[in-house]
């Protein structure tokens, strides 16, 4: 093994840039995303079954040890500069700025890099002078002697006038020492081609973390090249296609708790709570290049036809095993989450902006009640289809107050960027961030919550949407919930009745005597006008409409701007069974100088006064039981004030159920 | 007013082919309900199956006791001032809870909210093993008229029967069933509960049905069966064993459980081998005594055949029923009974009592019942003769903590938990007189 020299690293800076990335998955992303960049279609991550270590295997084009050292461990460089803005494969590169191999330095004692591919090594430099030539120190490494035979030399002189090439025997190479020497007779200035054949060959490098941590702190320079190795290997037929294989060797402590980390007891919604490996899973899925999990729900499959790019590339497959499963990733949102609430078209809001340099395209979504898992809360923002940093609403929570803020939570969205905001001075570091200076974010941010002190844009009609939903439920409730009171007490005082007579006590003959009569009283309350009690004509601006045997209660159509209130149920019903008999309640309004009530029991009717002066001092359904209670008790007790009052009292007190009303 | 009429009239006048018969076992208000889990609509189970065969009719089943997922039978206190009832007077004063066992009322629109078709029931059949149950049959009444319009109630079961002019007058029924029809032949049909299938299946084994009925319980993945007789070895064994024998193959984990009609004087080598048999689960022996005192040398004899035949006794599958609140009996015949018992068996267990409606208790004591308000207080659990006997209530609930106590095997020193009550004198005095011989027997204190 022999030691690679990694230039340029200020050592105070490593610390800080390995630091970038937290949590754990959001450091173990970059491994993936390398992947990616290197033109991967099939990702395989394994998790040894003690978690102590985990591996990444890709597919893609590999690297030569070369590479290795240039490019992937090269701070502040970024293979985008070197290599440009897409892969052979048209990708946009995902990696940047070049410090993605320092993302898992806090989490692992050892980064351990196989791989291999068969492009040429390729230099070229100027010599000033004919002096020895330290192949290691232009190279960075030592290449082994035995793989010497693999390098190719051309040398010219350089410097005014026409260039001559300089012989093979004028110059030596000795693999021993790695050095290239010239005769005396050659003379500087001169240039320099080397090229390196990597046909057939692999290499194994060894980043040591704990090492380069420890040299960091002690901010020494001259030792920085001590934690890296770096050793060649023969590969006898080498695929058409490079293979990458990454190991972090000892996770930390901390890292393998998480991971290890069971799902918390009992009823448990959000990510956080499941087991650590599934939400590492989770997050991975979320924060890589890869399809979007699919779902045969209505809402959730217009949700991801607005998402869903066929020109997007990215991974054919991602997947992880530990313990002998094996799960292939697909990136979840919370409309095809399966126990998501249901999802309509008034609610579910597209966004597509094509402004100043800025194309993106995805969803809002609205929700009726709180999301959990509530790592879904929030508008997921995609670079190159890596969500940047966590779902968030752009600073509008930081705006919005009251019912409007509150209504965050019922909110969701996913934009996907097709171009723009992908310049490297565009996200911060570590890509969990934007620079909030950059034009075409300011363009995105207007576009989804505005920019003044007030929230508009899409995040606006969303919020507009959930809450007017939230109004109608709730005046919905309230007058589903009056008439199920209602409902209540009829049933109570039925039952109170039917209790009595069953009993064989003197009132409960007298009630029973009573179902018998076919005559009664009455002082034309019947003739009063109507009291309607068939709920209001709107509701939230929406007109209701009376139905019968729908499937729920209530229907809402929010595109035609109607709710259908089923009047057929249980609850809509003014019947009284008193005993034997259906006696139908009529609501009248009868005035403060008629009765509480009559029963006409030649037709069945049980007439009640809504405008009798006691209804003021109490609610409708107070009133309800006391008029109805009353007005029996008068009845079958026939003029006995004693029974009347013990009938009374037994039927205001009856209930039915254990909570009350 | 409801009609009464017998079953045959109503099958000839009132059910056709077009009706949707409901039949419903009804929850229960009651003190104390002891043998909940083996309530089973026996009776609803095989008239399903005649409707739809002899009638033609659709028939559904909607059984409020049966128990949920986890087995148990629901329950609750009744709510406000029905939660709890004074019984008896002085003295013999008792304050007693009010449960509703079973599901609650509920269950009616759940059940129509479960319902494929949104077309009702023409006609519901009510159920009931007990005539001083009633008062959850109005309820149930009540609350069926509220969601069905023109449905037609009929009231059947041993309410109707025993007491109809109760049924007919003080019950929002329709129709009450004073003769039942002859249906202990039917099999039972167990597909009216639908997938979820009971806990258990109630047979008869003196039908000819019996093992039919065991056979298609055990398709439908039901493994225990309660016995449901009278007397349960009249025939010498000879059904019980031909159950035994034709269905033991059917699963390895079929039970069998005699809950009643097991009598100690019937126990000869032969029906001890089938008892014996390793199928049955638990046996609980019918009190046999004279004059109320057991008749110790009957169970003694029985249980000999049965250590003969290979039970192994005492056992806490064997015990035997012991009567409290029979008329004109003392604390201190029952106490005797409940030690004897323990000794012969091991354990026992306290059975109240209440006349039947109609049998000869009912007759000897009428002027006496009479006087109770309400037929829902002739409930055992409510002990109706406590005052005849001069017994209090509170005596005779020392007695189930004392049963408690005994069963457990546990002897102590003294018996100060039941200072001051009557039940402690007659216990400490037969303790005294050493009405029993201890020698190696259940009551030796095992640690």
């Amino acid at each position: 093994m022999n030691g690679i020299t990694l230039g340029g690293i200020d050592p105070s800076i490593v610390r800080e840039l390995s630091g970038v990335y937290k949590p754990f998955v959001k450091a173990f992303k970059e491994l993936v995303s390398n992947a990616y960049d290197a033109d991967a279609d099939h990702v395989h991550v394994r998790i040894t079954d003690d978690f102590s270590s985990i591996i990444v295997e890709d597919d893609g084009t590999g690297m030569t040890p070369f590479e290795f050292r240039n490019d992937f461990t090269r701070i502040g460089g970024g293979s985008r500069r070197w290599l440009g803005e897409r892969t052979r494969k048209g990708r946009l590169r995902i990696g940047s700025k070049g410090i993605g191999f320092l993302a898992l330095a806090r989490y692992c004692s050892t980064l351990e890099v196989v791989s291999g591919a068969n492009r040429p090594f390729r230099l070229e430099q100027s010599l000033p002078d004919a002096r020895p030539v330290e192949l290691d120190q232009i190279l960075g490494f030592a290449v082994p002697a035995g793989f010497f035979r693999r390098f190719t030399f051309t040398l010219h002189r350089s410097g005014r006038g026409a260039s001559s090439p300089v012989k093979r025997s004028q110059y030596k190479v000795d693999a021993k020492t790695r050095t290239l020497r010239f005769e005396k007779s050659v003379s500087g200035p001169l240039h320099l081609a080397l090229s390196f054949d990597c046909r057939n060959m692999g290499f194994r490098a060894f980043l040591n973390f704990d090492r380069l941590l420890e040299l960091a702190d002690k901010a020494d320079l001259d030792k920085l090249s001590d934690f890296a190795t770096i050793e060649f290997f023969q590969e006898k037929h080498r695929k058409r296609r490079g293979r990458t294989q990454i190991v972090a060797h000892e996770l930390k402590s901390f890292v393998k708790r998480e991971l290890q980390s069971e799902r918390r007891k009992g009823y448990v919604r959000n990510i956080a709570s499941r087991c650590g490996l599934d939400a590492f899973r989770w997050h991975l899925a979320r924060s890589t290049p890869i399809r979007y999990a699919r779902s045969t729900g209505t809402g959730a499959k217009k949700a991801l036809a607005l998402v869903t790019n066929r020109k997007e590339l990215r991974l054919a497959e991602l997947r992880i095993t530990h313990a002998g499963q094996t799960t292939t990733l697909e990136r979840p949102i919370y409309p095809v989450e399966p126990e998501a609430l249901p999802l309509h078209d008034d609610i579910l809001i597209p966004v597509a902006i094509n402004e100043a340099g800025l194309r993106a395209a995805g969803f809002i979504a609205g929700y009726e009640s709180v999301i959990f898992p509530a790592e879904y809360r929030g508008v997921v923002i995609r670079v190159r289809g890596v969500a940047i940093g966590d779902p968030s609403f752009l600073g509008a929570e930081h705006l919005l107050t009251g019912a409007n803020k509150a209504a965050l939570s019922q909110i969701t969205g996913e934009i996907n960027v097709l171009s723009g905001l992908d310049a490297v001075d565009a996200l911060n570091p570590g890509r969990e961030s934007f620079y909030e200076e950059s034009e075409q974010f300011k363009t995105l941010r207007r576009n989804l919550i505005g920019d003044g002190e007030t929230v508009s844009g899409v995040l606006a009609s969303a919020i507009s949407a959930v809450l007017r939903r939230s109004q109608v439920r709730s005046s919905l409730k309230d007058v589903i919930g009056r008439a199920c009171l209602r409902r209540r007490v009829l049933d109570d005082i039925a039952a109170a009745v039917a209790e009595l007579i069953a009993t064989g006590a003197p009132i409960g003959q007298s009630l029973r005597t009573l179902t018998k009569r076919k005559h009664s009283q009455t002082n034309g309350l019947a003739d009063a006008p109507d009291w309607d009690f068939s709920g209001p004509p709107r509701i939230g601006g929406l007109k209701v409409l009376d139905a019968a045997h729908l499937a729920e209660p209530v229907e809402i159509d929010y595109k035609n701007q109607v709710i259908r209130l089923d009047m057929a149920r249980h609850e809509w019903d003014w019947t009284l069974v008193l005993f034997n008999r259906r006696l139908q309640v009529a609501n009248k309004r009868g005035g403060p100088m008629q009765p509480l009530g009559e029963l006409n029991l030649k037709e069945d009717t049980f007439f009640l006064n809504w405008e009798h002066p006691i209804r003021s001092q109490m609610d409708e359904r107070a009133f309800l039981r006391t008029a109805v209670a009353w007005i029996l008790a008068r009845e079958a007790a026939a003029g006995d004030a004693d029974q009347m009052m013990e009938l009374a009292l037994r039927l205001l007190s009856f209930r039915s159920g254990v909570a009350d009303g | 007013m409801a009609k009464t009429l017998t079953a045959k009239m109503l099958l000839a006048r009132y059910v056709r082919r077009s009706d949707r018969v409901l039949l419903v076992n009804p929850p229960v208000h009651d003190a104390r309900y002891a043998w909940i889990h083996w309530n089973q609509p026996l009776d609803l189970l095989k008239i399903g199956p005649f409707l739809k065969k002899e009638i033609g009719c659709t028939v559904a089943l909607l059984d409020f006791m049966k128990p949920e997922k986890g087995g148990d039978v629901p329950q609750q206190r009744l709510p406000g001032d029905r939660q709890s009832r004074t019984i008896g007077e002085g003295q013999f004063a008792e304050r007693y809870p009010t449960w509703r066992f079973g599901h609650d009322y509920e269950e009616i629109p759940k059940w129509i909210a479960a319902q494929k078709t949104r077309e009702h029931p023409t006609q519901v059949w009510i159920t009931s093993l007990c005539s001083y149950w009633f008062q959850s049959i109005a309820q149930v009444c009540v609350r069926l008229r509220q969601h069905f319009r023109d449905v037609q109630i009929v009231l059947i079961g041993n309410y109707p029967r025993m007491i109809p002019d109760h049924a007919v007058e003080q019950c929002p029924a329709d129709l009450a069933v004073t003769r039942p029809l002859p249906i202990d032949g039917i099999p039972m049909d167990l597909g009216l509960y639908g997938k979820a299938c009971p806990p258990f299946a109630a047979i008869m084994p003196h039908t000819k049905c019996a093992v039919a009925e065991v056979r298609a319980a055990v398709s439908r993945g039901v493994t225990d069966f309660a016995f449901f007789s009278e007397d349960l070895l009249s025939d010498g064994g000879q059904a019980l064993w031909e159950i035994v024998r034709k269905t033991e193959h059917l699963h390895r984990h079929i039970k069998y459980h005699v809950i009643c009609g097991l009598y100690p004087q019937l126990i000869t080598p032969k029906t001890a081998k089938i008892l014996a048999h390793k199928r049955f689960a638990d046996l609980h022996f019918e009190e046999t005594s004279t004059n109320y005192a057991v008749d110790v040398p009957v169970y003694e004899a029985a249980i000999t055949y049965l250590r003969e035949a290979g039970l192994t006794i005492p056992s806490r599958a064997v015990s035997g029923f012991v009567w409290i609140g029979r008329p004109r009996e003392t604390l201190e015949t029952i106490i005797q009974n409940m030690i004897a018992l323990l000794r012969a068996l091991g354990t026992f267990i306290l059975k109240p009592f209440t006349p039947t409606p109609g049998s000869p208790e009912h007759s000897q004591n009428a002027d006496y019942l009479a006087r109770i308000p309400s037929h829902e207080d002739w409930s055992p659990h409510l002990f109706p003769f406590a005052e005849l006997n001069g017994i209090a209530r509170a005596d005779y609930h020392d007695l189930y903590r004392l049963a408690a106590f005994l069963n457990d095997k546990v002897r102590g020193q003294s018996f100060d938990f039941l200072a001051g009550t009557l039940g402690l004198d007659f216990l400490k005095s037969s303790l005294q007189r050493e009405v029993w011989r201890i020698g190696s027997t259940a009551l030796r204190t095992t640690d």
